[in-house]
């Protein structure tokens, strides 16, 4: 994947667009960063890379520029 | 007791939880098992778990190759077997929020819940194939309570009901029944993988429904309800739904 298709999916998650969202953004900052999220973001891993992360998995991550470089 | 004696029964899913349940219970009553999964190693594990072992028959069979379904009933042919029934037990859930639902994951979970069953009915119910008998898919209390984040799963199951009830009228002309039991809260290790994948989100996702009155039982409990429609105790019913859900959700 590249950078823009894992800021879409990361965008896509929290409902915002991704001009809004940089890399040194906190995720628990987001307004929209929930369970609901989550699950978004293992359902896009799953599909896109065929990997089945845990919640507590994406729930590590501290930043969107480190959800990014998980998505490799 | 044999309740199923001599009675041959395909069981999809055979390599894991409630299909490897459900073909040990059968093997039990004396019926004979055509046991289907994708995992070889797996499917032979639950051969050997079987009363009896060498009566039954396993075949390594990815329920998605659609194409190849005619060659997977043409070899139970040429087993001489005839059929007496099926349980269809292969499946997966997946926790999709609206936002994360694609077509490919929709498809995914249609294909295998739904038109995999309705596929096996369809060469199940070949003239020469079978002796009549009973065939039981197995749905979700998802179809009919409705779950946060269950929608592509909980529609690949009221489709799967629906087609049973419909498939009902032709079928009993030729003395075939269908039923599928309607599963609840159920404890295996995919549900196990499940819940544990999404600690920390919500408990909300697993188990939404805590109203029920007899508390999560593991999976050979609920092959008591496949056990009691496979046999001829059930033999009035047909085109119905058996819920097996621990009572009022």
């Amino acid at each position: 994947m590249n950078e823009k298709e894992k800021l879409e999916i990361i965008a896509e998650s929290v409902e915002m667009e991704t001009e809004e969202l940089s890399k040194e953004m906190v995720l628990e900052d987001l307004e929209n960063w929930d369970s609901v999220a989550v699950l978004t973001i293992i359902a896009a891993i799953s599909d896109r890379l065929g990997r089945y992360p845990s919640a507590q998995d994406i729930l590590a991550f501290r930043t969107v520029g480190d959800l990014m470089n998980y998505m490799d | 007791m044999e309740l199923l004696k001599d009675k041959a029964i395909i069981v999809t899913g055979a390599s894991s939880g409630l299909g490897r349940s459900t073909a040990i219970a059968i093997s039990k009553e004396g019926g004979r098992l055509i046991l289907i999964g994708r995992d070889e190693t797996r499917l032979s594990e639950t051969k050997n778990m079987l009363e009896y072992s060498d009566n039954h028959i396993a075949i390594p069979f990815d329920l998605l190759e659609f194409e190849k379904y005619d060659q997977l009933f043409q070899r139970i042919k040429e087993e001489n077997i005839i059929l007496n029934g099926m349980v269809h037990c292969a499946g997966f859930t997946r926790i999709l929020p609206i936002r994360a639902l694609t077509t490919q994951n929709m498809n995914e979970l249609l294909a295998i819940h739904y038109i995999s069953f309705v596929n096996l009915v369809k060469f199940y119910s070949k003239k020469g194939m079978n002796a009549g008998g009973s065939i039981v898919g197995i749905s979700a209390i998802n179809a009919h309570i409705p779950q946060k984040c269950m929608t592509a799963y909980a529609s690949a199951k009221a489709a799967m009901e629906t087609a049973c009830r419909t498939m009902s009228i032709e079928l009993i002309e030729k003395n075939i029944r269908i039923n599928s039991v309607v599963v609840g809260s159920m404890s295996t290790e995919m549900s196990k993988d499940v819940a544990s994948s999404i600690e920390g989100v919500s408990s909300s996702y697993v188990n939404p429904v805590s109203r029920q009155l007899i508390p999560t039982v593991t999976a050979d409990v609920i092959s008591g309800s496949i056990m009691f429609l496979l046999s001829d105790l059930s033999s009035y019913m047909t085109g119905r739904e058996l819920y097996a859900d621990g009572g009022l959700l």
